[in-house]
């Protein structure tokens, strides 16, 4: 009798091994999918990562802490992979965390940076932007130490690199895009945008679209900006309707031919459109819609942090805004970034 | 730093507390002919004609009014009040770290709930509802009496978690005395105090001076730093604070005048939060406060009236690394009350309370300058119509500028079981209304003006027990249940764009039960006394119009469902020590209850001499802190020191030498 259970039993854990491979420490699944970084409550270091996997349609919550046994920090901001390394920005611990990819075991915690904000890699370097220092900081990638700083004038937030040139968003009061050569790390122009430039992304095109707030006092009119980072020049301006409007999370689908923006839900526009979308793609309701992500396949992400005291939900909508799966994420799910495998 | 939200300047540049002033007059207290079985005397007690305005036993009040015990009081001399709060009553006090900024909650509310009054002047700020309860030394008061929930409708505008009333009482025919005292703890906190007393039969005058300061750079473990958890040093914590306070009161016949001023200066760097590692963004803050209080009672026959006119004055400013994030807030509350007092009939009286308040506040995001005006009645009717019952029903209605007030009540019945008075039975319920402050209504984005009073509607019932005896034994026990409901609660949630604002959102149900017991006895000569408190409270999250909000049903955040505390004393001639111990069960961080600080227990003791020569005495203590050496929170990621020591060397000099013998 004892054998068979024995046997029963392996059978069993075979049979479970074998329905998901166990791959990435057994955190997450192997496959695609996309990180959430879980920005967690100001001052309360409850920051944490989470990854839902599009092929399992699962979320796995608290990744980090999993693998390194302590807390991600305050205010996870942002993200970027790089030769198998993810850099995980932490605005309000004033770090930057180097992980393993598959593991999420941290490789390197990069200390004493003021209020960094997002990160863009070339080179084996590391940009980070700042709330509120006037510095662009350097990072060695591979050893996570600062090798230098960029002085660009201005605080910074959304940052694109394109064509050896480094954009860094004035965003926090500011209503201009700094350019630098990242070659010579001297500054090139500011271009005025509008007031409190949120998030940029670059088309199909090469087409630089700067969304820009408007302040978040109402100042002004929300408008989004596309620019030509060759010429440096202001092509277009697309004005919201009201001082009351709060435009964010711009981003644009993988082939660069659609932006997608957050207002009063998910609103699209092909990047040829001559108007802003009069209506929202998918309608937020009732929800709060924090942050945006657009997956390959037309796969959209979107995050609802409820009341920022409770852990978040992840809506996940398929290419014609259907809602395909909402998930309970951990508190204020935040920037979202896309793994292929 | 992600979202700027309001809620999150609130909390840096708004911690909008005082301005400068001028004080004025007035206040009363009821002096009404009094047998010692006489319940309808509350405030006032006539004894062969001599006026004697201490208030009335806490016990005798139809709802909850608990008075720290004054051994307590004494034991935290050169304390502040938040660690008084928190060693010694069923309070919870919510600190950013060591010498932060406290606040304190009654029954599961938050600390701009509570009430908090400096000889009947409210001392909370109008911007944020808050009292820093770090920056109040136990020096500047010399009782303090605890209302839990919000059935007292005696003051100008109204509270739904409770009442902390800090008095100065007069010392008549106490003589001159004087004392200096000088103390020094680890991590270079120093303290310095000197008072300055006269007694006379019907004059007083005091004045006390302090200042303290510490470096405040404790150890800690930093459990969440890279690498594992390492021992760390806090930074940027420093602390400078100082006072003058004077007190005066003059009386004759039934007419008893007081006036007090107090002028606090306060000076603190903002330590960061410990995450996974120590932020340091150069916060400081400095908060001076001026405040004066006049008041007057008189009465004749079976007319008694009183006035009181005061002022607050408060200016705060922050200052940080980025010096666009500065604040620069200031308030100032002019208070004027009268209270006419009517007895009908042997077993039934009248009281007419009148007040107005005048509030001004401006900060750099306020508009302007903002203004209200709160003007409020009370009418009140006591009557016990059999000697063992107490009766009372009092009904408020307040007029404020730019909200409707519906009128707040509170009705209540004591009965005292045995003849003697040793069991009462006491029931009352009551409903409150707490306005809007003024960093609610006006911040800049985000406030609302449309906002309406927050309310609470709720009862109490418990049994109190109390037998003393000749020889010095007294032994007490209080037992309440409660239950409430706040409905409209403000709270600050994001919008579009994660923009916040303020909204009446929520509703809470509040129940719980609260227990007290104390012990104080004569052994072999030893001094003994024993005090107990336990509260436990559930507060939960009822209603709520956030889409998916699934914090309904859950605990309030920083509301421990268990609070526990315990103070053991004995003293003997020229010895004396002690030992107080507090825990507190897990407090939960997150609405939906999915994250929480872990239950806390702290413990400290304490030992001193008093070496006494002719009328000049040495009193030396020694206190150790935390002796336990418990790593502890009160506010998440702001670390609490491990074990501390605390030397203090008081000097005192009394005309009436027997004033050691009463005081080792």
């Amino acid at each position: 009798m004892k054998t068979i259970l024995k046997t029963i039993s392996i059978l069993f854990l075979a049979l479970i091994s074998s329905c998901e491979p166990v791959e990435n420490n057994g955190l997450y699944p192997a496959g695609k999918g996309f990180f959430i970084l879980n920005e967690g409550n100001y001052l309360a270091g409850n920051g944490s990562l989470s990854f839902y996997s599009t092929e399992t349609k699962q979320i796995y919550n608290d990744l980090f802490s999993l693998a390194n046994e302590r807390a991600l920090g305050d205010i996870p901001s942002f993200m970027a992979v790089e030769g198998g390394k993810g850099f995980i920005v932490v605005n309000n611990s004033g770090t930057v965390e180097a992980v393993d990819i598959h593991s999420l075991e941290s490789l390197g915690t990069v200390t004493g940076l003021i209020s960094p904000r997002q990160i863009v890699t070339s080179g084996g370097k590391g940009y980070i932007s700042s709330l509120m220092s006037p510095q662009v900081t350097i990072l060695d990638l591979e050893n996570m130490l600062v090798s230098g700083n960029m002085d660009i004038s201005s605080a910074s937030e959304a940052m694109v690199i394109y064509g050896g040139r480094l954009f860094s968003a004035h965003w926090s009061g500011g209503n201009s895009v700094s350019v630098t050569d990242l070659a010579t790390g001297e500054a090139i122009t500011s271009i005025t945008v509008g007031l409190e430039p949120e998030s940029m992304v670059l088309d199909k095109n090469g087409k630089l679209w700067v969304l820009c707030t408007g302040g978040w006092m109402g100042e002004e009119i929300p408008r989004i900006v596309r620019i030509n980072p060759g010429t440096l020049e202001k092509e277009k301006e697309f004005l919201f309707r009201t001082v009351d409007d709060n435009p964010s999370s711009l981003t644009s689908n993988v082939a660069g031919d659609t932006i997608y923006y957050l207002d009063e839900g998910v609103r699209r526009m092909p990047v040829t459109a001559e108007s802003l979308p009069s209506v929202p793609f998918i309608p937020a309701g009732n929800r709060l819609f924090y942050r945006l992500m657009v997956c390959p396949g037309g796969i959209i992400a979107v995050t609802d942090a409820i009341d920022y005291q409770q852990k978040g939900d992840l809506m996940v909508y398929n290419s014609r805004g259907e809602l395909l799966d909402t998930e309970q994420a951990g508190i204020i799910p935040g920037f979202m970034l896309y793994m292929k495998d | 730093m992600v979202q700027r939200s309001s809620d999150y300047i609130i909390r840096a540049s708004v911690r909008s507390i005082p301005l400068s002033a001028v004080a004025i007059l007035l206040f009363n207290l009821v002096a009404i002919p009094s047998a010692s079985q006489d319940l309808f005397a509350e405030d006032t007690v006539n004894i062969s004609a001599v006026t004697v305005t201490a208030p009335a036993s806490p016990r005798l009040s139809p709802y909850t009014v608990v008075r720290v015990e004054p051994a307590i009081m004494a034991r935290h001399m050169g304390g502040d009040l938040a660690a008084m709060l928190q060693s010694a009553s069923m309070l919870y006090v919510k600190r950013y770290g060591n010498h932060g900024l406290a606040s304190v909650s009654v029954r599961g509310m938050s600390g701009s709930h509570t009430l908090v009054t400096w000889n009947g002047l409210p001392l909370n700020s109008p911007g944020n509802g808050y009292s820093d309860f770090t920056t109040i030394p136990v020096m500047a008061f010399s009782s303090a009496r605890i209302t839990s929930g919000g059935s007292d409708l005696d003051d100008v505008a109204g509270y739904i978690g409770g009442k902390v009333e800090l008095v100065n009482d007069p010392e008549y025919a106490a003589g001159k005395k004087a004392s200096v005292s000088l103390g020094a703890g680890n991590y270079s906190d120093y303290l310095s105090s000197a008072a300055f007393t006269y007694g006379g039969t019907d004059s007083y005058l005091r004045l006390g001076a302090w200042a303290g300061k510490a470096r405040n750079d404790f150890r800690f473990i930093n459990q969440n730093a890279p690498g594992g958890a390492v021992a760390d040093r806090r930074t940027n914590a420093s602390f400078a604070s100082g006072g003058i306070i004077s007190d005066m009161a003059y009386r004759t016949g039934m007419t008893q005048v007081t006036a007090h001023l107090w002028y606090n200066d306060t000076d603190r760097e903002l330590p960061g939060p410990v995450t996974t590692v120590q932020q340091n963004f150069n916060e400081r803050q400095t908060d001076r406060s001026f405040r004066g209080v006049v008041r007057l009672s008189t009465g004749k026959e079976k007319l008694t009236f009183g006035f009181l006119a005061g002022a607050t004055h408060d200016q705060n400013r922050y200052f940080h690394m980025m010096p666009s994030n500065n604040g620069d807030n200031a308030s100032t509350t002019l208070t004027a009350r009268v209270r006419l007092a009517y007895r009908l009939t042997d077993k039934t009286g009248l009281v007419l309370n009148a007040g107005e308040a005048s509030e001004t506040a401006r900060a750099l995001s306020y508009e302007g300058t903002e203004k209200r005006n709160i003007f409020s009645v009370s009418l009140s009717a006591r009557s016990n119509p059999v000697p063992a019952l107490n009766l009372l029903l009092q009904v408020r209605q307040m007029a404020v500028t730019g909200i409707k007030v519906t009128p707040e009540f509170t009705a209540g019945a004591l009965w005292m079981i045995s003849p003697g008075g040793e069991h009462l039975l006491r029931a009352s319920i009551s409903r409150n209304a707490k306005l809007p402050g003024f960093n609610d209504l006006y911040w800049s984005p985000g406030g609302n003006p449309d906002l309406i009073p927050e309310r609470s509607t709720g009862g109490e019932t418990s049994w109190s027990f109390v037998r003393a005896s000749r020889e010095g034994t007294r032994n007490t026990l209080d037992i309440t249940l409660h239950a409430s409901r706040v409905d409209d609660m403000i709270q600050w949630i994001p919008g579009q764009s994660g923009l916040w604002h303020a909204v009446n959102l929520r509703s809470v149900n509040v129940k719980g039960v609260e227990a007290r017991g104390g012990t104080e006895r004569v052994i072999g000569g030893w001094k003994m006394s024993g005090y107990l408190n336990y509260a436990l409270t559930r507060s939960v999250i009822a209603g709520s119009e956030i889409a998916n909000d699934r914090s309904l049903g859950s605990q309030l955040i920083y509301a421990p469902l268990h609070h526990a505390n315990i103070n053991l004393d004995a003293s003997a001639r020229w010895f004396k020590a002690g030992f107080t111990a507090a825990w507190e069960s897990r407090r939960f961080t997150t609405s939906d209850n999915t994250e929480w600080l872990p239950a806390a227990f702290m413990a400290d003791a304490y030992a001193g001499v008093t070496v006494p020569a002719g009328p000049v005495a040495l009193r030396s203590e020694l206190k150790i802190n935390n002796i336990l050496n418990i790593p502890a929170e009160s506010v998440r990621n702001y670390p609490m020191p491990l074990r501390t020591v605390n030397l203090k060397l008081t000097l005192t000099w009394s005309e009436k030498e027997k004033e050691h013998e009463n005081n080792p």
